[in-house]
């Protein structure tokens, strides 16, 4: 399957619509990831979908980027987040486990 | 010369482009000539698909969910840290912030499935996060009102229900991770252990009829069902996942996202459960663990969670009737 990257803020839903409509799943696959990254099925649908939100276009490296950086800094947030004496068990249960590393499809 | 025998068509009804495609319907199968687009349509099989829900006012993770797909709420969580009291309930479209709860908690559970007038959450962290919880609280769809405690404080516990007078609490962190609690509205009553110690299980149903799906550690797809008086092992989800959301009931349920010990990561996988097997369903958009979920096997939501953020993100489970136009060209 071929892929579009774009960014767009998700805005949710209003009274008359809906950043991912119930067709959307229906007509593309369409996956969200940190940095408001959209990887959108390239067919007609996915496309209208991105000119539908004015999102903007990137390259699969570009998105890729914006993936990586917000997860770097995540993974230094919780590196630098240490309470004296606690265990790495102590530290996942209070904290979540590390994130992880992401890469785009 | 060539002879014709001439016969007289059967007309179909006309209908216009906003042909209703809500799920349920009694015109599945419906042939009908589309008058705008010039095409013969059927309304054809529904299917279950995630699409947007209001955004969350806070992102949070860790909270606890109850209510259904128009009339939800979710309590308490982590933004990250420390706990919160903060309380939103949701009507379909838009979260609303309401009264907060007694004590900040995340990590707790509730009666999944009672009504946004009538639920209760307990257990989870203790509200400096220092350690665990036993506090208990129901919430009327205005106020909230501490009530007993558990007599085993825990966190990432399960939780199923019916109301605030009939709830189920059920494995959790620390060891040993099997004791299950009833509430009768006036006590906890310690009743069967689950088969094996978890935590950070999808689950959902009621204080008679409950799932208990995924979970670690060690990370597994084993599902534990609750008859009222036992649990026992049932058919295993497709893939190991724990910190997932879950919703509906012991027939007819949902597990969606959470954390996968094989990817590693969050998964957007999503899971049906029709009392006997589960099955594949439509993935979940932004794959992340740690939400709060309600509703049924047919109309849910699950919002907030955690990617390499905490997220404030809704995502609404529904069912709808495709639109099918057949093409002969």
């Amino acid at each position: 399957m071929d892929y579009k990257y774009s960014v767009k803020e998700n805005w949710g839903k209003t009274s008359s619509d809906q950043f991912i409509r119930h067709e959307d799943r229906m007509q593309f696959h369409i996956e969200g990831f940190p940095g408001n990254v959209w990887v959108t099925e390239d067919n007609v649908y996915g496309g209208r979908w991105i000119a539908r939100h004015s999102a903007v276009a990137k390259t699969k490296s570009q998105a890729q980027t914006i993936v990586t950086d917000i997860v770097d800094a995540a993974k230094d947030t919780w590196d630098n987040n240490n309470v004296e004496g606690e265990t790495s068990a102590e530290k996942i249960t209070r904290l979540g486990s590390k994130p992880t590393d992401i890469t785009l499809p | 010369m060539a002879t014709f025998k001439v016969t007289k068509g059967t007309p179909v009804a006309f209908r216009d482009s906003a042909y209703s495609t809500a799920y349920p319907s009694g015109h599945e199968g419906e042939l009908f000539y589309n008058s705008s687009s010039g095409a013969f349509q059927f309304l054809g099989l529904a299917a279950g698909a995630w699409s947007s829900g209001g955004n969350l006012n806070t992102a949070k993770r860790q909270g606890a969910g109850f209510g259904s797909a128009t009339a939800g709420v979710y309590a308490g969580g982590s933004v990250p840290s420390p706990t919160t009291t903060n309380v939103e309930e949701y009507n379909g479209t838009s979260w609303s912030e309401v009264n907060d709860m007694p004590v900040g908690a995340f990590a707790l559970a509730s009666a999944t499935n009672s009504p946004q007038t009538s639920g209760i959450v307990f257990g989870g962290t203790n509200a400096d996060n220092t350690g665990v919880s036993a506090e208990a609280d129901t919430y009327n769809g205005t106020n909230w009102t501490e009530v007993a405690e558990l007599n085993t404080g825990r966190k990432q516990l399960g939780g199923s229900g019916s109301s605030s007078t009939s709830a189920l609490a059920f494995g959790g962190n620390p060891s040993p991770g099997v004791i299950t609690e009833l509430w009768n509205g006036t006590s906890w009553t310690e009743v069967n252990d689950l088969s094996t110690a978890k935590q950070s299980t999808s689950h959902f149903g009621t204080a008679t009829a409950a799932i208990a799906a995924g979970g670690n550690p060690p990370d597994t797809a084993t599902v534990e069902q609750w008859n009222g008086t036992s649990w026992t092992e049932v058919a295993e989800m497709n893939s190991k996942r724990n910190r997932g959301g879950g919703m509906g009931t012991t027939t007819d349920g949902l597990v969606a996202s959470g954390l996968s010990p094989t990817t590693p990561g969050n998964v957007t996988l999503t899971e049906a459960w029709n009392g006997s097997s589960w099955t594949e369903v439509a993935d979940v958009s932004t794959g992340r663990h740690e939400t709060a979920s309600a509703g049924t096997g047919t109309a849910g939501w699950i919002a907030g969670g955690y990617v390499a953020d905490v997220s404030a993100l809704t995502e609404e489970w529904s069912f709808a009737h495709a639109l099918k136009t057949i093409d002969v060209s």
